[in-house]
């Protein structure tokens, strides 16, 4: 039985969708920056997202990490606004500077008419 | 009333949906080969994509996260990036597979060159997707696809002993040419239990906001689709096993299908099931290629949908044009598409525990799904299947190497 | 290995290199390819009769008897490779003829498919080549 304020960060957070305060999708919780361990207590203190991140999860995810383009971005845990079936952000993707790879994409495909 | 018919209308669509280019090479061979004989695997086949799409769809509307979000999250970045590598591959192999399809059946019906086709298909889907609401697509291509129902027509015309076929529905194994009987089964059972669906009905519920409350609805939903869906097989193989078993026919081209409904109801008969194949096929093809932009962008955590704006979600819209341009490149190079069915069903095979028991584990997990986690008959359905994907994700490969494809 | 040893393999080896092509037909084999032959001729059969009772498209019938015509030449070039002994060779060459045969048929039909006569004769003769290949094939 957990009390409501502990979260299972393997399954409640990591890996989960981010969510701005506009609904709009802008990545993965890639890995978790974490203070506290070794005294036993452990706090998130940020969120990381990006290619680079994935250099920790595993083998595949340094080769993922290697021929992904794209930065590490950090956001600090006092951005989140809620948690449910995936985080919810207090600021826009622009503010935090994440979801870029669509704004890239997108000009791209602006270029098709209809689009 | 508004809202039976707007199910029956759901149900019409998803007939013509559930039967793509595997079902159709893999049920006519097997009839051709064991006559009525594997028609218990379908109904296996049939009750297991139930299950396995019922559990996404209660995932789906309870936790709103779609197939491959909950892939990830259950196994990993590292083991959910191997299970989003091998689906890709299985993907864009069966989506080859169905633009070979789309081409020969539409140089079956102009008479234009094969190669030419392959683009004018390519093209169209393309432009389908690109310009019409999603909604009229899924409507046309499910309409479409009914036209398949003509093969049910035939197989009753052609007179089958029908005391033979209600022994098919009964499990045994075959007399003789035991492995290449368990290869068809296992192929069947591949056909029947294609992942891409899952992944596409899957996203599809999330992406309507489905909650709770329509859990019910749409399980009967699919549970009618899927089951009409199986029925088709059934007159595939039905047809096959009466027309083709006789005679020593080996099917190995798509216009030798047509022909089964050809020889009993005429030039109206061939033209109904050379229209059906088209949609049929044509709409999976869409399904699949939609299927492979879904499982990169939920894994990835880029925006996605199939009712957006292509420029509401660029890297999705990339993702599903560049999957178009592979499978172009991949026909082009000349693999006979009834080919690279037979072998992109028996890779989806050996794939799908991969996908299969993450979402086992998600449907099973209270925290996640509350009163809706499973109960003992899902869990008793889930875990049966579990072991029947297990031993067929382990026996497929051998087995197409023993038998030679089936050929024996 | 010893020098024997290589000499022995060597022996073994360049018999079968020596013939070229299809190298040496097995019974399975010899099996598979009549009952492909089989198939095709039956099938080709259908086609035709179809075409000759006026039930089946001549664009349908003119692709699919060009499919038929290249896989069944398929098999008259496979069979034309190979070799056998004894009985089996005798076999061989009945199947060859036949196989020179379905082939040349489709691909009449292929190239005149709007002419009912003709496919008439020809359903019936792919009906008889069907037979034919049925008996070789056991």
């Amino acid at each position: 039985m957990s009390s409501p304020e502990e979260l299972d960060l393997g399954l409640g957070l990591l890996d989960h969708q981010l969510v701005d305060s506009e609904g709009r999708r802008c990545g993965n919780v890639d890995d978790l920056e974490l203070e506290g361990v070794r005294e036993g207590s452990p706090r998130v203190v940020a969120i990381l997202v990006g290619p680079p991140v994935w250099r920790g999860r595993g083998r595949l995810g340094r080769l993922a990490a290697w021929l992904a383009p794209g930065q590490t971005v950090r956001i600090p845990w006092e951005e989140v606004e809620a948690i449910d079936s995936a985080v919810h952000l207090k600021r826009t993707s622009q503010e935090l500077r994440l979801g870029r790879g669509d704004d890239r994409a997108r000009r791209w495909v602006d270029w098709i008419p209809g689009s | 009333m508004k809202k039976i018919f707007q199910i029956a209308l759901g149900i019409l669509a998803a007939i013509g949906g559930f039967v793509d280019i595997g079902d159709l090479v893999f049920n006519v061979q097997a009839g051709a080969k064991f006559g009525y004989e594997l028609l218990w695997v379908v109904v296996v086949g049939v009750v297991g994509i139930i299950v396995y799409s019922e559990m996404c769809g209660r995932v789906a509307a309870v936790s709103k996260r779609p197939v491959f979000d909950a892939i990830r999250e259950r196994l990993g970045f590292g083991v959910g990036l191997g299970a989003l590598i091998a689906s890709e591959i299985v993907n864009l192999m069966t989506l080859a597979a169905e633009v070979g399809g789309v081409a020969l059946v539409l140089q079956l019906l102009s008479g234009l060159p094969y190669r030419v086709l392959i683009l004018v298909g390519i093209a169209g889907l393309a432009v389908a997707i690109w310009v019409a609401p999603f909604d009229w697509i899924e409507r046309i291509f499910g309409y479409g696809g009914l036209a398949l129902l003509v093969f049910a027509v035939g197989a009753v015309k052609l007179h089958p002993d029908w005391g033979s076929v209600s022994h098919g529905f009964v499990p045994h194994v075959s007399s003789s040419d035991k492995l290449v009987y368990a290869y068809f089964a296992v192929g069947l059972l591949g056909a029947a239990m294609t992942p891409y669906e899952v992944y596409f009905y899957s996203s599809g519920a999330v992406e309507e906001g489905w909650t709770p409350k329509d859990i019910g609805l749409n399980r009967a939903n699919s549970m009618i689709g899927y089951g009409l869906g199986g029925f088709l097989s059934f007159a595939l193989m039905i047809t096959a096993g009466a027309l083709f078993l006789p005679l020593g026919i080996e099917p190995e081209l798509i216009g030798t299908v047509a022909l089964g409904a050809q020889v009993p109801l005429g030039a109206i008969g061939l033209l109904l099931a050379l229209v059906g194949i088209l949609f049929a096929v044509g709409g999976a093809a869409i399904d699949t290629c939609f299927s492979g932009a879904y499982n990169l962008a939920q894994f990835f955590g880029w925006e996605w949908g199939k009712y957006r704006r292509p420029s509401g979600a660029p890297r999705f819209t990339l993702a599903w044009l560049a999957l178009l341009g592979l499978a172009l490149l991949v026909i082009m190079s000349g693999i006979d598409p009834v080919l690279l069915t037979e072998y992109a069903v028996i890779f989806s095979v050996v794939a799908l525990p991969l996908t299969y028991i993450p979402i086992l584990l998600v449907a099973n997990d209270r925290s996640y799904m509350g009163r809706y986690v499973n109960g003992r008959l899902a869990n008793a359905l889930g875990l049966f299947y579990l072991v029947v994907i297990g031993l067929v994700a382990l026996s497929a490969i051998p087995l197409m190497i023993l038998t030679n494809q089936g050929q024996g | 290995m010893p020098p024997r040893a290589w000499i022995c393999l060597v022996l073994l080896v360049l018999p079968t290199a020596a013939c070229g092509g299809g190298g040496t037909l097995s019974t399975k084999a010899f099996q598979r390819q009549a009952e492909s032959l089989q198939s095709l001729a039956a099938e080709g059969g259908l086609v035709a009769q179809g075409r000759a009772d006026g039930r089946a498209t001549g664009t349908f019938v003119s692709v699919q008897t060009e499919y038929l015509a290249k896989a069944a030449g398929k098999v008259e070039t496979e069979l034309g490779a190979a070799h056998a002994s004894g009985g089996l060779e005798q076999k061989r060459k009945s199947a060859l003829r036949l196989a020179s045969r379905v082939t040349a048929e489709l691909g009449e039909l292929h190239r005149a498919p709007d002419e009912r006569a003709l496919a008439e004769r020809l359903a019936s003769d792919l009906r008889d080549a069907a037979d034919a290949a049925e008996k070789l094939a056991k």
